[in-house]
């Protein structure tokens, strides 16, 4: 399974190394953040939002971004976050006018008219790369900004298709297609990332084979157990929802990987990944039931446990020196359009996809 | 503190040499350097030389978070990174920078204020919670105008109707007419100007749920199970929901909740509290309803122990009768103020009290004693 996730290595190292010039070393990612201090950054985050009813729900995301973004360094350099606290809060209630109050709406003037899916369908994709291009925009590495050219062609026919039901026989195409649209168009500075696009059965497998075969293994698990105990009160009822979110994750985990193992750039650096799906897909079950479990109070800890776990874990093969020549993009305004609104902050539409 | 301490020790100036990186404006090139801090001025110098100025209170310092890098950026989007936070602090604050740099870090730095901050925000939500949020949703749900309320109840029945959700009742005309009765006197007694509460008989397990607006959906079942006084206690209880407007409470509450949960993406299990907080609001309005039917029934002369008697009937279910199939409660939980017993055992919902291990009615036996509960005035 491993094999198809991406090219080898060696393949890579050779290729690269006998078409550029200079040779491919290997730039390590650290995280220096910390649980307990991370912690109480959580908890001011957690407290003031509740004191101000939400408000400062904006700056919280902020401070939190750039904790984490802060702290992960590359090659000795670390991340920035730059957004605006204000623009995230506007763009939340663009979001929640939207959602919320275009529902109310229509359920009361409208009820039972496609309306208010026919809004949903029109401001999701749209509001979905504002977010990509807002997130790029607003993430510098060594002083140069990211950022992502807006398309709007794929993320509509993946809604439309999703929305109508037909998508989910086209679902593996659909996302390899959104992991290639999402990593083709970012760029930092002048230089472009590349998605290579990788075979879809790794695709297939996650997002057609595991489910169904999941599904029916519970099914008849819980059937058995319902026979075998005379009654739905066994304890045994208990372990259906930890096995159900492994496999879940272990999808996620799959994706991930799917995602980061075939990205690189334009000048022949690529992304290393050196752990396996069930290794990361253990690390979020572990992660999500220490949060639930403990009401929350375990999330800055698992948070961080993830950032450390990845960027200890994965690396960028590239020449040596090649930060040095990143080059900030130059009279680009495709940009400035909007510039305040990042729609998605609503919805964190990316958090379970990469 | 990694201040070059040799001219730093009795002017105003001091220098920052350890850890700080120099990226230029438009390349990713990065160069060691050095920070000045001298009579509310700064200056970063690179290695080759460079150099950048500007005044303190105009440079563009992010503010602390942590112990992650600082960054100072300069008119021309130079950039500088420095490792040591509290160096930075102390020249700002010596310099004259504003507090506004690290104020927030000033709470999270040590465990005493942040615990503290953590408590009075506890202390916060759970007033809020607990009285805060149930007064504006009851505030709210009291100025939606009466005929949107009763459009939201026609839409919800129209819905449970077109979907199969319940189906024509199978009854005798007589046991039928028999209901209506009940529920005219009930309603006769209980009915306000512009009330307009109806009674529709369906068939399911043995339960009754109220909706928006004044329609009353009980099941033939319950109609063969409970004796004329009990039946009037299950029908004043649903009037209660209608009149304390339970179900626009419920939509109010619920869409709270959403609004908690799209501002708190930070905070992981923040759905499973909202699931137990609205499962709180909802045991509170069976109560509230329960006072409502005691009301009623101390006034007529009834004992209080019909709505526990009714209550413990369905839990045992009709005799011969399959209690399999799916009451409405389960489909459509924000709108509808359902019902009195539990829903019975099936799996799923067995799935979801093993996992929450509550429910959104209060237990039967802590019903019965309505007298206690609702305070015999």
């Amino acid at each position: 399974m491993e094999a198809v996730f991406a090219r080898s290595e060696d393949e890579v190292l050779e290729t690269e190394s006998s078409a550029g010039a200079g040779e491919n070393v290997v730039h390590r990612f650290s995280f220096r953040g910390g649980a307990a201090e991370y912690f109480r950054i959580w908890a001011v985050n957690v407290a003031l939002t509740a004191l101000t009813v939400g408000i400062f729900s904006a700056w919280a995301k902020v401070r939190t971004n750039r904790y984490f973004y802060a702290n992960t360094f590359l090659d000795g350099a670390n991340f920035e976050y730059h957004a605006r606290p204000l623009s995230i809060l506007f763009a939340r209630v663009v979001v929640i006018a939207v959602v919320v109050g275009g529902g109310y709406w229509a359920e009361l003037y409208l009820p039972g008219s496609f309306v208010y899916t026919l809004l949903l369908l029109a401001f999701l994709p749209w509001a979905q790369v504002r977010g990509l291009s807002f997130n790029a925009r607003n993430s510098s590495y060594r002083n140069v900004r990211f950022s992502f050219r807006r398309g709007y062609g794929l993320p509509y026919l993946f809604y439309i298709l999703m929305g109508t039901g037909v998508g989910i026989f086209a679902l593996p195409w659909l996302l390899r297609g959104y992991h290639s649209f999402k990593g083709g168009r970012h760029k930092i500075g002048a230089l472009r990332f590349v998605f290579y696009k990788p075979s879809v059965m790794p695709y297939i497998f996650v997002l057609w084979l595991l489910p169904v075969a999941a599904f029916s293994l519970l099914f008849a698990f819980a059937h058995a157990a319902y026979a075998a105990t005379g009654g739905p009160d066994s304890p045994v009822f208990f372990l259906i929802y930890p096995l159900a979110a492994f496999v879940f994750f272990y999808g996620q985990a799959v994706l991930f990987l799917m995602f980061w193992r075939n990205i690189g750039s334009e000048n022949g650096a690529r992304i290393f990944c050196d752990f396996s799906a069930p290794r990361f897909a253990v690390l979020l079950f572990v992660n999500f039931f220490a949060s639930v479990l403990t009401l929350g109070f375990l999330h800055p800890w698992a948070k961080v446990r993830k950032a450390r776990f990845l960027a200890e874990r994965m690396r960028v093969v590239a020449r040596s020196g090649i930060f040095d020549e990143l080059f900030t993009r130059h009279g680009g305004d495709e940009d400035a359009v909007g510039e305040e609104l990042d729609a998605s902050e609503g919805f964190d539409f990316d958090a379970g996809l990469v | 503190m990694t201040p070059d301490s040799s001219d730093s020790k009795s002017d105003s100036r001091a220098s920052l040499t350890e850890g700080v990186w120099w990226f230029d404006a438009n390349c990713g090139r990065r160069l060691r350097a050095s920070l000045h801090f001298a009579d509310g001025m700064i200056r970063a110098e690179n290695e080759n030389g460079g150099r950048r100025d500007a005044r303190l209170s105009e440079a563009n310092i992010s503010p602390r978070i942590g112990s992650a890098p600082r960054k100072i950026t300069f008119a021309d989007g130079v950039c500088i990174s420095a490792d040591d936070n509290d160096f930075i602090d102390a020249m700002i604050l010596k310099h004259g920078g504003g507090r506004k740099n690290f104020i927030l870090h000033l709470l999270e730095a040590k465990w005493p204020p942040a615990i503290a901050v953590i408590v009075a925000a506890w202390l916060f939500l759970s007033v809020f919670l607990a009285w805060g949020v149930p007064a504006i949703a009851e505030f709210g749900a009291h100025r939606v105008p009466r005929e949107q309320v009763a459009a939201i109840g026609d839409q919800i029945y129209a819905q449970l109707r077109e979907r199969e959700l319940v189906v024509a009742a199978e009854l005798s005309p007589a046991a039928a007419a028999r209901a209506e009765t009940i529920f005219n006197e009930v309603a006769a007694a209980l009915s306000e100007e512009g009330d307009d509460f109806r009674l529709h008989l369906h068939h399911f397990s043995p339960n009754a749920f109220a909706l928006p607006g004044g329609r009353i959906v009980v099941s033939d079942s319950l109609v063969e199970l409970l004796d004329d006084d009990e039946l009037a206690a299950v029908f004043a209880h649903e009037i209660g929901h209608i009149r304390r407007r339970h179900g626009m409470r419920g939509v109010l509450l619920g869409s709270a909740g959403g609004l908690i949960a799209v501002f708190s993406g930070d905070v992981a299990g923040v759905s499973l509290g909202a699931i137990l907080l609205n499962l709180g609001y909802s045991r509170e309005h069976e109560r509230e309803a329960d006072c409502f039917a005691y009301e009623y029934l101390r006034r007529n002369g009834m004992s209080a122990a019909l709505i526990g008697d009714a209550l413990e009937k369905m839990e045992r279910g009709a005799p011969g009768e399959t209690i399999a199939e799916q009451t409405p409660e389960e489909n459509s939980e924000t709108t509808e103020t359902s019902v009195d017993a539990e829903p019975r055992d099936n799996l799923e919902n067995l799935f979801r009290r093993v996992l929450i291990g509550l429910s959104t009615h209060p237990a039967t036996e802590e019903r019965k004693d309505l007298a206690s509960a609702c305070g015999a005035s």
